[in-house]
């Protein structure tokens, strides 16, 4: 009996203990922690720079950026995504991927977060971002991830050797032959420019300026595959006879971002379609060294209307920011990102090479200074589109991409090669 | 004699042609760690220039020691428990034929299946264990063909040894382990050391495993390496100096090693 | 009894069936578990993926369907996946092929050095096979471009004219091997020197005498002596180099065009790219397939000679 009373009296002290400190833990304020998984660029700095700032403001969540490598990330962001791991809160990938996303469900539409004060603490609102980036996030009207900053191909050329950047695609034909030693062995460079061919890189979204400006299009208004009409094929010829004239380097079939900027910055090329990100190492003298004083950037040039009228389509993209719908933060996850994207914050934390999807932050001083390349891009961001929001866009680009490819290096004429991705495109859509 | 002498002379020379030539990208891969970030790409290409340390500082500064570490223990661990349970297997297949042909088919099977191909499931099946994210995890996958290859490399070292000198050592009265040990193994030494090398290093510069396996917290020196190649910059002096980071390991185990094999040659064991 | 008549041969066990047999199944037994454990789910999981049309976007909502060989049909009539195939194949046949040479040459010079030279040399030899996939690639990319590249400069100053290594198709194709040639070499001539050392001694003595020159000694003592063991190191050269995916990945892309598209990569970008997971991993049951029938091969060329 007095052994029993003991081991009662003990158990309930036990229990008790427990108690107390089980509700001591229960009241102290849980720490969150949010995982964004990144991918390895140039932003990241950014996106860590916020993160602290985040976390400065709203002690009680911990954002963790896991920068994740470049090679195989698209990989590892699907396996997480649709194996339901809750381990990254926030995904990060490009624009054309969204629509798939969103489709298959891994991602959430975000329009009731943004009503939800517990977690739009800063209040921010669709209208904020811009037109082009906005749309490209949004299926039927409604976000399903915000963009972050808005990239685009410029043309940065050498003013040393070209008073005036062309500013049509004939007009960039001959500029580039003129500065390329096989046409003119005057030439003090060795080619006039370069093209981005390597395959499942950048050729798709550098030929697409081509394409839209030329009048040509994946899919015309009433959804019809067009990527085998005339104007379409036309531009293809143009960028492929780039190639053939030997206007480039003869393995553009291997270049991707890297090599077109060296190719700038060791005097190779007199001029270059890149990405806007590399304003600042081109204006960096010890980084570009031979040309950091000759730079000049200049819109994608345009064809050339009946009426004289010069069309520019260049090609836009954002990085976007979507919220796992498997994550258990989600509130506090879009918490962050509504302090991320209010223009104050994002000026703030934002560095020498970002790009922005914020109307405000386009025509904010603190964005102007020291980007050689603000007008340009302004003016890019103007008159420039992204591609559709369709759950078929990122495989319709693969599709697109090998016959760039098969174009570019002869394997097929321009018009099979687009014969073959109209075929395929159709196919694709038919089997839904 | 002259002849021959002449004749070991080029041939010595030529190797170290060759090894000038191979080792040309290593070279590369070096300097391009110590250069400041303009001197890298430039042509004609600078082979004098002032070294400076910052890339391996700001590695060394940042996350990078911790995965470091994860790279040593996942290999080590992988190398060793790959040398112990492989080199038995071995040993029970060459001698008593365990399991016969259909166990030496399963292993080869099971070796030849592509990585790649295997990643979704391969992380449905560790999410299952509980070790995503975790050394083990990624231990385990690589098992998977590095045993194989153990099993295999010491198969057939062990097959080229006479029987004789087991049924010597049995005569004597020794046990099954005891002759494995006091006299298999150092006989099959060259093959031991080879497939050591080769295990290691396999595990160390795996990819694709570790890539998909672990996000955070059991990240390898390779998966780490391709965080400075980004589409905006390829910020060579850090990928020069992750790599040198990335090949010193392998370097010194294979060093290391080296004088072991040797050593097992000169003071041998069986002649005549 | 000298080393040189090598007998197989199985032991009568000595202390009872039964302790033999619980040693056997105890050395045995925990790598076939592991092994098999690791592997057989996703084996599994792949071979019946293959029959199906799981895409990410039937996944979740269960609503993908058994479509039996449709996907290997899908292969099988598209001609840049037989191209794939015949360049896989040639690419490990022929990578493999030179590395076995070279690590033949390299194997009896290194061997009839000194202690201390023999130990220096295979040290740096070995550097190469050190180098991972990712760095190595990625470092060799820049050296061949035609404009920037430090190759074509060198080739330029020496008067000729630039090569384009990565952009011209059949040149790609050579450049990717040679890499692979440079990075696996190394392995061979280990593999093939450690069956050097294996061997007696004495026989390379006689063959001195007989004043064999070395390339008789290589051929007709080493490798037929060393044969199983060269096996082994071609038979796995050979399933890696099947799966090439890395180099290529980094180097060309799978370009120009598809000249130098593997099966990897082929996978890579129809599969893979595309959320197309039956279709990949029929193209990965391919893969398997060949490597299975040349690890067939070697099985069958191993014990024809130890019999």
């Amino acid at each position: 009996m007095v052994r029993n009373t003991k081991a009662t009296r003990f158990t309930l002290l036990l229990l008790a203990l427990v108690l107390i400190l089980g509700a001591g833990t229960l009241h102290a304020q849980d720490v969150v922690t949010i995982n964004i998984a990144v991918k390895s660029a140039s932003e990241v700095v950014t996106y860590r720079k916020a993160a602290e700032g985040f976390m400065k403001e709203n002690p009680h969540i911990k954002v963790v950026i896991d920068e994740l490598g470049r090679d195989g990330y698209t990989e590892r962001i699907r396996t997480l995504l649709l194996t339901g791991s809750s381990d990254i809160d926030i995904v990060n990938f490009t624009n054309g991927e969204v629509g798939a996303f969103a489709k298959i469900g891994v991602i959430e539409n975000l329009m009731p977060y943004f009503d939800d004060p517990q977690a739009n603490t800063y209040g921010i609102t669709p209208g904020m971002f811009l037109d082009g980036p906005r749309a490209a996030l949004s299926i039927d009207g409604d976000m399903y991830a915000l963009p972050y900053g808005t990239s685009t191909l410029l043309l940065y050329y050498r003013t040393d050797l070209i008073e005036n950047p062309p500013k049509t695609w004939d007009e960039f034909l001959e500029i580039a032959k003129q500065f390329t030693k096989s046409h003119n062995p005057n030439s003090p460079t060795e080619y006039g420019t370069t093209i981005q061919g390597k395959r499942q890189s950048t050729a798709m979204r550098e030929f697409a300026a081509y394409l839209w400006s030329f009048g040509g299009d994946i899919f015309d208004q009433d959804g019809r595959v067009v990527v085998n009409s005339p104007a379409s094929k036309e531009a293809l010829a143009f960028w492929v006879d780039l190639y053939r004239q030997g206007l480039v380097p003869p393995d553009v079939t291997s270049y991707e971002y890297g090599q077109v900027v060296e190719a700038f910055q060791q005097g190779k090329a007199a001029m270059v379609m890149q990405w806007d990100a590399a304003a600042g190492s081109f204006a960096d003298p010890e980084q570009s060294p031979l040309v950091y004083d000759k730079l000049g950037v200049a819109m994608a040039p345009g064809k050339e209307l009946a009426d004289g009228t010069v069309l520019h389509v260049p090609y836009l993209q954002s990085w976007a920011f979507a919220i796992n719908t498997a994550s258990k933060h989600k509130k506090e996850a879009f918490q962050f990102l509504s302090y991320f994207n209010t223009p104050e914050k994002y000026l703030e934390n934002m560095h020498a090479n970002d790009s922005t999807a914020l109307k405000d932050v386009l025509e904010a001083d603190g964005f102007k200074e020291g980007r050689v390349h603000y007008e340009a891009y302004k003016e890019s961001l103007q008159y420039g589109r992204a591609f559709p929001s369709s759950h078929h866009m990122d495989r319709i680009q693969n599709i697109l991409d090998f016959s760039l490819a098969r174009a570019l290096s002869g394997e097929q004429t321009v018009d099979a090669a687009m014969e073959t991705a109209a075929r395929e495109i159709q196919e694709l859509l038919d089997n839904e | 004699m002259r002849l021959a002498k002449l004749r070991s002379w080029t041939s010595n020379g030529l190797i170290w042609v060759y090894i000038l030539v191979t080792l040309f990208p290593i070279y590369w891969i070096v300097s391009m760690s110590l250069k400041p970030e303009g001197l890298i790409t430039r042509l004609p290409p600078v082979f004098v220039f002032k070294p400076n340390i910052n890339s391996y500082i700001q590695l060394l500064s940042g996350d990078f020691l911790p995965i470091l570490l994860n790279s040593l223990v996942i290999s080590f661990s992988t190398l060793t428990i790959s040398l112990i349970v492989g080199t038995l297997a071995a040993y029970s297949i060459a001698r008593y034929n365990t399991g016969g042909e259909w166990l030496t088919l399963v292993v080869l099977v099971v070796q030849m299946v592509p990585p790649m191909v295997i990643t979704f499931p391969l992380f449905i099946l560790i999410r299952r264990l509980g070790l995503i994210d975790t050394r083990l995890g990624v231990i385990l996958a690589q098992l998977t063909y590095t045993l194989p290859f153990v099993i295999w490399t010491m198969k057939q070292f062990f097959g080229q040894i006479p029987i004789e000198i087991e049924e010597a050592a049995r005569i004597d009265g020794a046990s099954d382990t005891r002759t494995l040990f006091s006299i298999m193994l150092p006989i099959a030494m060259p093959g031991l050391v080879s497939a050591s090398v080769f295990t290691f290093l396999r595990s160390w510069n795996d990819f694709l495993y570790p890539l998909i396996l672990t996000i955070r917290k059991a990240q390898t020196v390779t998966v780490a390496a391709s965080r400075f190649v980004t589409v905006q910059d390829v910020l060579w002096s850090q990928v020069g100096a992750i790599s040198t980071l990335i090949i010193v390991p392998p370097i010194l185990f294979t060093v290391l090693l080296r004088r072991r094999i040797v050593e097992g040659l000169v003071g041998d064991s069986v002649k005549g | 009894m000298s080393k040189h008549e090598l007998q197989k041969g199985t032991i009568s066990p000595l202390r009872g069936r039964n302790r033999t047999l619980a040693f056997q199944v105890l050395t045995v037994f925990p790598a076939v578990a592991l092994v098999v454990l690791v592997i057989g789910y996703p084996v599994y999981y792949l071979v019946s993926l293959s029959f199906t049309n799981v895409s990410a976007f039937n996944l979740l909502n269960q609503s993908y369907r058994w479509i039996r060989f449709r996907n290997y049909q899908k292969l099988f009539n598209d001609p840049i996946f037989l191209r794939a195939i015949a360049h896989t194949l040639g690419y490990a046949l022929g990578t493999v092929g030179v590395q076995t040479l070279l690590g033949f040459w390299l194997a009896s010079a290194v061997y009839r050095m000194s202690r201390l030279q023999k130990t220096l040399v295979t040290t740096l030899l070995l550097f190469p096979t050190m180098v991972a996939d990712i760095a190595g690639a990625l470092v060799w990319r820049p050296l061949f471009d035609v404009s920037t590249g430090v190759l074509n400069y060198f080739i330029k100053a020496l008067g000729f004219s630039t090569v384009n290594f990565l952009g011209d198709p059949i040149l790609a194709r050579i450049t990717v091997m040679a890499v692979a040639v440079w990075q696996w070499t190394p392995y061979m001539f280990l593999f093939v020197l450690a069956g050097m050392e294996s061997i007696d001694t004495s026989l390379y003595e006689v063959a001195k005498l007989e004043g064999a020159s070395s390339r008789v000694v290589m051929t007709r003592i080493v490798a037929p002596l060393i044969r199983p063991v060269l096996l082994v190191a071609v038979y796995f050269r050979i399933t890696d180099s099947l799966r090439v995916f890395d180099k290529v990945f980094v180097l060309t892309g799978g370009g120009p065009g598809s000249a130098t598209e593997t099966i990897s990569t082929y996978i890579q970008r129809t599969g893979f790219a595309n959320m197309e997971y039956g279709l990949a991993s029929a193209g990965g049951v391919v893969m398997l397939g060949i490597a299975f029938l040349f690890g067939l091969i070697s099985l069958k060329l191993v014990s024809a000679y130890n019999d």
